[in-house]
């Protein structure tokens, strides 16, 4: 069974600016969400994961062999989707895919054959002639999503797939990200929460470069049980609303603003329990440490 | 009121952007080294056999004069980038959208290449002041006289270079390495007329004004003295030096307001230009970029995101994608980067490679060896550049370097497409030399072929742009096939060449050079940086 172990990896910036700081995590096979703000530090983790970059400290193991010192037996075995990747605008499709199948040691015959039904995979193939400079963000992000499947990767990196793509690929993507997480590492990173409740398996939360959550999307909901709210309020009470609680939704009636929120305690009489979402608990957890941090 | 702070606004955040690069500071640098080679007599300014004293009025025309036409030949690769830069990094889009008018973008940019260019004068005006103050013979310090040919001269060159840089980035095709080939040409040529004119409309460098009060000073002493007049890294007389020139008294001439309005003229020259790139300028809309292709190229519909035949339910699953099987073929790497490299050309570029080819093998011996290897060698300037730095241009670094092995499997595939471009387009010269049994010849012309695509790779993996091999090997093509400089005759088109070892020196180059860029490409990947 394969197997990534991330110990006490951090990564250093110029000025003194960590990307990531002191994060341990043991990743076996299934989908991990990675899930975090922006500038949490996920791009850095996963391009540490993807041997791009090398940390500053600790280490990234693949199967027991040091990433940073030993990156080719990861790389064989890797497929990398980054969050802002380029393209060669002037060759199509099937000429770009078969550039980094090559660069990637595939057989000529398993390349072509493995191109045709990754172009058909993502609706592409009649797409494959034409230059990739005249395609839409949406589908060089498909273009994306199939190079990253090229070498049939063991560990699957995937930083902000769906960015770019229609509701109805989205879903299609995360159903093959689910199908292939059954023999292998998928790590998916995302600020879309329900991107990583459809998919993962497995969750972890990063905030400013630390690692603030792992487990199970179970056990990141227990830790909001019985704390999230709804009422409605007058729309004019709304701003106060927003400084007081943790909104993780608000939505405009007749009578008012029905918001839904967060909270230790009842916030009024008014207010009712709520079966809490992926999403609120996540909030609940970045507002809470975020408290702490303050 | 209104539009003059937009523009200044405008012009001086391009500025900062541009100066506060470290790759201004290397520029920079590189003019100041320009300059010590001026004080230092590598060039000069000379008539025959004659020079002036060193005092205020030659240090400033020299200085001005050498800084007017450096800057008229490559101040324009400096400064080609400005539009460009706003098209990569999409600020160009929000501009578009902003009420700003197309001519007050334009002339912001016209500008801001005014002032960096403006820049590299004022550096090199320092080093005229340092060379009179620190000079082997310092006559009395008089700043007019110094300076005064930096605004005369040097000043109109500038807006002049400044707004074609503008107009080269509106037009379409001139924006890449075709622009660049024939601005040089352009510059040569207009270099050449202000030499040589008598007049003075055509001299847009300005000689014009001192060089008949120069020719008559030196008469005055040298009554039956042969005068020209030559400027440049010029090779003296073996024996004789700037120093043992023959020297006389120049005052220098009177700078009037009476020589403003010819000078003018030039900057209203310049003005006009980056008007006309008002025309061209497409507002970084590309759809009028895409209409431009589709005039000479075939009608292609564009994709949209709900083309039936690219959404919906995909006809097969993962299951259906067969195992893969893993067999790297180097040759099958080489074939990938020689298609990379070769791709996106006009068939007009291929038929002009093959006629140059085609001139290798029915010109006389003699024309081959120097005007048509010396073509061909330039032609394929674009394909070159994008060698090393094609990874960072279009942000495919990580997608490739994430493959297994890419320093030693990739790289060495894209340095034999490089070479495989040198030996297809000088192949006719490399053919005709070996029938012929130019044993010399066909050395220096394999050691050239290993030496353009060794450079192209080494400064494309270095700087992860074009313009740096583009615009060094321009200045190397340009003293060496062109004006057969022995030490840059890369081509080995002149015999002197071939007696002084050229080739094998450029052999040891591009050995070291290869190597340098392998090891910088691995110290990139193990920082991250690439």
């Amino acid at each position: 069974m394969s197997n990534l172990e991330i110990c006490e990896v951090g990564k250093r910036y110029q000025g003194d600016v960590w990307g990531v700081s002191d994060l341990s995590l043991e990743i076996g096979t299934g989908v991990l969400g990675l899930l975090g703000p922006n500038g949490a530090g996920k791009s850095t983790l996963m391009r540490i994961l993807a041997t791009v970059t090398k940390p500053t400290t600790g280490f990234v193991k693949w199967e027991g062999v040091d990433i940073a010192t030993s990156p080719n037996p990861l790389r064989k075995v890797l497929g990398y989707l980054p969050q802002d990747f380029g393209i060669y605008p002037n060759l199509n499709a099937l000429e770009f895919l078969s550039y980094l199948a090559t660069a990637r040691g595939l057989s000529g015959r398993s390349a072509g054959r493995r191109i045709d039904k990754l172009l058909e995979l993502v609706n592409l193939s009649d797409a494959r002639k034409r230059p990739l400079g005249s395609l839409s963000g949406g589908m060089k992000q498909r273009v994306g999503i199939a190079q990253a499947l090229l070498n049939d990767p063991r560990l699957l990196i995937v930083d902000e797939p769906t960015a770019g793509l229609d509701p109805e690929e989205r879903v299609r993507f995360r159903s093959l990200l689910a199908e292939l997480a059954a023999d292998r590492i998928v790590i998916l990173s995302s600020h879309i929460v329900s991107d990583v409740e459809a998919a993962a398996t497995s969750i972890a939360v990063i905030k400013k470069g630390h690692l603030r959550f792992k487990g199970v999307a179970e056990d990141l909901l227990r830790t909001v049980e019985g704390k999230v709210w709804e009422m409605v309020i007058p729309s004019t009470d709304l701003a106060i609303a927003k400084q007081k609680f943790v909104l993780s939704g608000t939505v405009r009636t007749s009578e008012g603003v029905r918001i839904r929120l967060v909270a230790d305690e009842q916030p009024t009489h008014a207010a009712r329990t709520r079966t809490p979402t992926l999403e609120d608990a996540y909030l609940h957890l970045l507002t809470d440490r975020r408290n702490e941090d303050g | 009121m209104h539009t003059v702070r937009t523009l200044y606004q405008l012009a001086l955040a391009d500025f900062r952007e541009r100066t506060r690069r470290y790759s201004f500071l290397i520029t920079l640098l590189g003019t100041l080294f320009f300059g010590f080679l001026v004080i230092t007599g590598k060039w000069t300014l000379r008539l025959g056999e004659y020079r002036g004293e060193y005092n205020s009025a030659w240090v400033g025309s020299l200085m001005g004069s050498a800084s007017t036409f450096m800057l008229a030949l490559f101040g324009f690769y400096l400064v080609k980038n400005s539009l460009s830069r706003d098209r990569r990094t999409r600020v160009g889009e929000i501009l578009a959208a902003t009420p700003l008018s197309d001519h007050l973008y334009i002339a912001s940019k016209f500008v801001s290449n005014t002032a960096v260019l403006t820049l590299m004068a004022v550096a090199l005006a320092g080093a005229a002041i340092v060379m009179q103050l620190l000079g082997p013979v310092a006559t009395g310090f008089d700043l007019w006289a110094l300076l005064a040919p930096f605004i005369f001269l040097c000043l109109p060159v500038v807006t002049l270079v400044a707004a074609t840089a503008v107009l080269f980035e509106s037009i379409r095709p001139l924006r890449g390495s075709l622009g660049n080939i024939l601005y040089l040409i352009i510059a040569q040529t207009a270099i050449v007329a202000s030499f040589q004119t008598d007049i003075p409309l055509l001299d847009f460098g300005g000689l014009g004004m001192f060089i008949p009060s120069m020719q008559d000073a030196a008469l005055a002493v040298y009554p039956d003295a042969k005068l020209g007049f030559q400027m440049g890294f010029i090779r003296l007389v073996p024996g004789t030096s700037v120093e043992t020139m023959k020297l006389f008294h120049w005052g220098g001439i009177t700078w009037s307001l009476a020589m403003v309005p010819l000078r003018l003229l030039w900057i209203g020259v310049a003005v006009g230009l980056a008007a006309l790139a008002t025309r061209f300028f497409d507002r970084f809309d590309p759809a009028r970029a895409r209409h431009a292709e589709s005039a000479t190229r075939r009608e292609r519909p564009l994709p949209a995101e709900d083309d039936p035949r690219t959404s919906g339910v995909p006809s097969v699953g993962w299951s259906d994608v067969a195992p893969a099987e893993f067999n790297f073929g180097f040759l099958r790497m080489w074939r990938a980067e020689l298609r990379l490299m070769v791709k996106g050309f006009h068939w007009s570029w291929y038929a002009i490679a093959l006629g140059l080819i085609a001139a290798q093998l029915t010109v006389p011996y003699e024309y081959a060896r120097t005007f048509a290897m010396s073509a061909a060698w330039i032609w394929p300037l674009a394909m070159w550049s994008s060698m090393g730095s094609r990874e960072a241009r279009f942000n495919t670094g990580q997608l490739v370097f994430s493959s297994a092995y890419p320093a030693a499997r990739q790289l060495p595939a894209m340095w034999l497409a490089g070479l495989t471009v040198a030996a297809l387009t000088g192949g006719g010269m490399m053919a005709r030399a070996f029938l012929a049994g130019e044993v010399g010849h066909l050395s220096a012309l394999l050691t050239g072929a290993l030496f353009v695509p060794t450079l192209a790779l080494f400064l494309g993996v270095v700087s992860g742009t074009k313009k740096m091999f583009e615009v060094s090997y321009l200045l190397i093509w340009y003293l060496g096939a062109v004006h057969h400089l022995p030490a840059l005759d890369f081509l080995g088109a002149i015999d002197d060449s071939a007696a002084d070892a050229v080739p094998q020196a450029y052999l040891i180059m591009s050995l070291a050079l290869l190597l340098g860029a392998f090891l910088f490409r691995r110290r990139q990947m193990a920082t991250g940086m690439a």
